[in-house]
């Protein structure tokens, strides 16, 4: 017999099972319909490019494009912005001099999902309807200039992921403008960037109903964790310590070494003669207890230096907390430490985009409770003083008034604390007796993100802003 | 590129196809295969296909010299030749595997003396599968020189016996008595040789997926992490995790094994079995010629018969074994733990030689009683060796040991999970009677179109349960 006609019976039996399971995954179980996100070691994680999926609630397709972002027909993509795509590349240095044709107006936006478009059409996202808008206007001036305004926006991404974005894949581009849509979620640190995590054939097996599967329904359901083991930082274990030391990275052993010097209280040139002993015995366990009692006593700067010393083991656990308390309470004094946190991180990308000519944009995204409580403190109240100070290449944006236009009986009725209250899970809920409810900006099922309504009424104001500020003018 | 990939899977499929097709034309199917098997290696590291190109050369050479001073009577020139073979792989071992471990040694022992003799460094990196082609082409040359073969004259069919990608990296080692005829005959295929195959596969990815990573993960690893996580578990907390890694082990290698085995069938080639349940072993002489079989059986017929094996005086022959498997354990590894791993069992077969000696009539009689007994004790002194193997430092190895003594710590709560792993390993391969003959005849009995699909289920239900990626395969490392 042919060994084709041996082989093909099984080769066929198996790729028609593997289909079959994966396909009945994806219609009977709504695996792999989602677009997928990877680890990334620069940006924490990104999207996987040339994606066609459903969004969240399986009500709008999203679509990826060739740089793993929402939107087609983007100008073509810089060579340098494609090698940077590889995991492992370090961030793009920014081109200097005008690479770019004088024929475009680029608009880059950077952001989270609320910019992404979570549930929203590709059309009907703010940044799409902006491009729009911004067009309409060019061309009643007569301006032959075509307009690109890019989506950086990855879901859940903070501040300093979107410098990062800048960095690894904006700045060939050469944007005239970079918008900056805030809220006070994105002054957090970003979670740890993950090592590279790779196998043979990952991008085209992560995309698949069986890894969705595997990944929701099983892992970590059905199999345990891994054990940790234990340690006993009181114990000493000089060998123990030596061994891990040496598989620590120099950013690993920076880390614990700075963290015992603080702890201390000692010089570093008084600490050198047991150097080799204490450096050791602090690492792992005990530097995360030297950073803990640190952590304590820090007050504002001084937390945002010992951010840079946070050992992984608390990483996640740290950001979560500092996550929490700009939820409940962002214009606490103990918390400003974060905003000029975030200003230095924003002042570097000005001086960037300065580099070229470019403009930064801060808009201060208003979330439904700004909306429904004019007297909640808006983000301006920081950002607008901080981009005075920065002359005329940076301004600050409030929209809150434009939208809150939109829907002023929902946001009255909402002003009610006994009816504007907290969902099942914690989250902001919009009854749906509520009045008015159709004119909602917001998701009534997710009030943590604008539906389409809001996106227009959110481009429309940004329109506007930039017209009025006087940012179309062809300065080239 | 692993045998627990899709990577792998595609590329044999691949190989499969192209060999087949080129049945008929030898030259042509033994050149893809030395390609494909080169371009395999190269995943690897591609700096070292140069290494394993000038090991089948020399070989190639040595024993073509080594046939033809012995056609003319010369053995000072034979001798020569075989000189040649050992001093090329036995230099290179030497130089990739163990020169930084020996110039350390040679540096501290100096150093105690008063001499200062630091030199440079040298991190040198290993290339993969070193120690097994090396010892394929040493058989190669060693059996020309006994006369128990002629070389062959094609330098492409001994290249493939050297390279050939499912026994390159890890095993089996391969005589060449028993690969070379396979390459004269006219390979065919059958139904039932593909079914077999696939079923190999199948059963080493199960041992690989289902036992070794899974038990690795979530109870061996975290045991022997270090000494302290080691110090916190008692004696039964030991035990288990020696349990689990002597199971994760077998697993592991005789997983990569079966996969090996299986990938050559689909190609018309047997390699040897490599394997044959250990853990049923009623003594350790039993143990050794049922795990890693192919090594213990070069070591044996190359090394222990070579110094002249169990003849002559008790002393001479215990000597002998000692000195054979202390090199077995620095062929396992560059450090001291492994010596000591050969030596302890070389230790206990003198041991057991002797109380052999002692018991009248030879040995312990042939019943049940006495069998399980044996079998117990054997299993025990082969995982209590494992311990030594697994331990990332002596510290944590005495560590081990000290806590074997301590019975007040109770059992460690593992999950259910992990129970079920141990039973299920250890059940399946103590089963009474072949169980693995018996479903691979029922595997090869079924229509193809099921095998397939019996396939893709089996891939499936090993991803699901499996961590993401891909865990390396522990033989890897030697």
């Amino acid at each position: 017999m042919k060994p084709w006609k041996l082989i093909g019976w099984r080769t066929l039996g198996a790729l028609l099972t593997l289909v079959g399971i994966d396909r009945g995954l994806y219609h009977f179980g709504n695996h792999g319909k989602w677009v997928v996100q990877e680890r990334h070691p620069h940006l924490g994680w990104h999207m996987l490019p040339n994606q066609n999926g459903w969004s969240r609630y399986y009500d709008v397709r999203e679509r990826t494009n060739t740089l793993g972002y929402r939107g087609q027909g983007w100008p073509s993509t810089p060579a340098d912005v494609r090698s940077a795509y590889a995991d492992d590349a370090p961030p793009v240095a920014p081109v200097e001099g005008d690479a770019r044709g004088d024929d475009i107006l680029c608009v880059a936006v950077v952001g989270n999902s609320m910019t992404y478009g979570s549930s929203v059409a590709e059309n009907e996202i703010w940044t799409a309807r902006l491009e729009v808008l911004l067009r309409e206007e060019l061309a009643l001036r007569g301006d032959p200039r075509r307009v690109h305004v890019l989506n950086f926006a990855v879901q859940g991404y903070v501040f300093d992921q979107m410098a990062r974005t800048f960095d690894q894949r904006i700045a060939p581009f050469l944007p005239d403008i970079l918008i900056v849509p805030t809220t006070t979620y994105d002054l957090a640190p970003m979670a740890a960037p993950a090592p590279t995590f790779d196998y043979p054939l990952r991008r085209w097996v992560v995309r698949t109903a069986i890894s969705d599967f595997a990944l929701r329904r099983v892992q970590g359901r059905w199999m345990p964790g891994p054990s940790a083991p234990s340690f006993d930082p009181e114990v000493p274990d000089i060998e123990g310590n030596r061994r891990r030391w040496a598989s620590a990275d120099a950013d690993q052993r920076e880390v614990a070494w700075r963290l015992f010097a603080l702890d201390r209280g000692a010089s570093p040139a008084a600490l050198a003669a047991v150097e080799p002993e204490l450096r050791l015995a602090y690492f792992e366990r005990a530097s995360e207890t030297a950073f803990e009692r640190l952590w304590a006593r820090a007050k504002g700067a001084e937390r945002s230096a010992l951010l840079t010393l946070l050992p992984p083991a608390l990483f996640e656990r740290v950001r979560q907390t500092l996550q929490h308390e700009l939820t409940a309470q962002p214009f606490q004094p103990s918390n400003r430490w974060m905003w000029d946190r975030a200003a230095s991180t924003l002042d570097g990308l000005r001086q960037r985009l300065e580099a070229h000519g470019g403009q930064l944009v801060l808009i201060a995204l208003p979330t439904l409770s700004r909306l429904s409580r004019p007297d909640q403190p808006s983000t301006s109240a920081y950002w607008a003083p901080w981009a005075r100070s920065d002359g005329p290449r940076a301004f600050e944006f409030d929209p809150a008034a434009q939208l809150r236009a939109r829907m002023p009986e929902l946001a009255s009725f909402l002003r009610d604390p006994a009816i504007f209250d907290r969902g099942p899970r914690g989250e902001l809920s919009i009854p749906r007796a509520a009045p008015e409810i159709e004119t909602s900006l917001f998701f009534a099922n997710d009030t943590g993100h604008y539906n389409a309504r809001g996106h227009a009424a959110l481009a429309e104001a940004v329109s506007a802003r930039i017209v009025s500020a006087g940012l179309l003018v062809n300065e080239r | 590129m692993a045998f627990n990939s899709f990577e792998y899977a595609l590329f044999l499929w691949a190989a499969f196809v192209l060999f087949w097709t080129l049945q008929r034309r030898k030259s042509l199917r033994h050149s893809m295969l030395l390609v494909a098997s080169y371009w395999f290696y190269a995943q690897a590291d591609w700096r070292f296909v140069a290494l394993l190109a000038l090991s089948s050369v020399v070989d190639y050479a040595a024993g073509l010299g080594v046939q033809r001073a012995r056609d003319e009577g010369a053995p000072k020139r034979a001798r020569g030749w075989l000189a040649l073979s050992l001093v090329a792989n036995l230099g290179l071992l030497g130089w990739f595997k163990y020169f930084g471990f020996f110039a350390a040694e040679f540096g501290a022992l100096f150093g105690r003396l008063g001499f200062n003799v630091s030199g440079p460094a040298l991190d040198i990196a290993l290339p993969v599968g070193i120690s097994f082609y090396t010892f394929q082409t040493l058989s190669y040359t060693l059996d020309i020189h006994a006369g128990r073969m002629r070389p062959i004259k094609s330098l492409l069919d001994f290249s493939l016996y050297v390279s050939f990608f499912p026994q390159l990296v890890a095993g089996p080692i391969v005589r060449a008595r028993d690969f070379l005829p396979q390459l004269v005959v006219p390979p065919t295929l059958t139904s039932a040789q593909i079914s077999s195959g696939l079923f190999q596969i199948l059963r080493g990815l199960a041992k690989k997926l289902l036992i070794a990573d899974l038990l690795g993960v979530h109870l061996v690893d975290g045991a022997f992490a270090n000494a302290e996580a080691m110090g916190e578990r008692g004696a039964l907390g030991v035990l288990i995790a020696t349990y689990g890694y002597a199971l994760q082990l077998y697993g592991d290698f005789a997983g990569y094994s079966d996969i090996a085995i299986g990938s050559a069938r689909l190609l018309g080639f047997e390699l040897p079995k490599n394997f044959d349940a250990p853990f049923k072993s009623r003594s350790l002489e039993d143990f050794w010629s049922r795990w890693h079989i192919s090594m213990s059986s070069w070591f044996m017929d190359y090394v222990y018969i070579q110094m002249g094996g169990s003849r002559g005086s008790w002393w001479k022959s215990s000597r002998n074994v000692l000195v054979a498997w202390g090199l077995v354990g620095l062929w396992h590894g560059a450090a001291w733990t492994f010596v000591l791993w050969g030596v302890y069992h070389g230790a206990w077969l003198v041991i057991v030689r002797l109380v052999r000696k002692l018991i009248p009539g030879g040995g312990f009689p042939d019943r049940l009683p006495f069998n399980l007994l044996g079998g117990l004790f054997t299993f025990h002194v082969v995982a209590f060796s494992m311990v030594l193997f697994r331990c990332p430092d002596m510290e944590t190895f005495w560590t081990a040991c000290r806590q074997l003594a301590d019975w007040s710590k109770p059992l460690p709560t593992l999950p259910w999970q992990v129970w079920t792993l141990l039973a299920v390993g250890y059940g399946t391969h103590l089963w009474p009677g072949d169980l693995a003959g018996q479903l691979e005849r029922r595997f090869v009995a079924t229509p193809a179109f099921a095998q397939g699909v019996f396939l893709a289920a089996s891939i499936v239900f090993f991803f699901l349960v499996t961590p993401p990626g891909t865990a390396p395969f522990i033989y890897f490392q030697f």
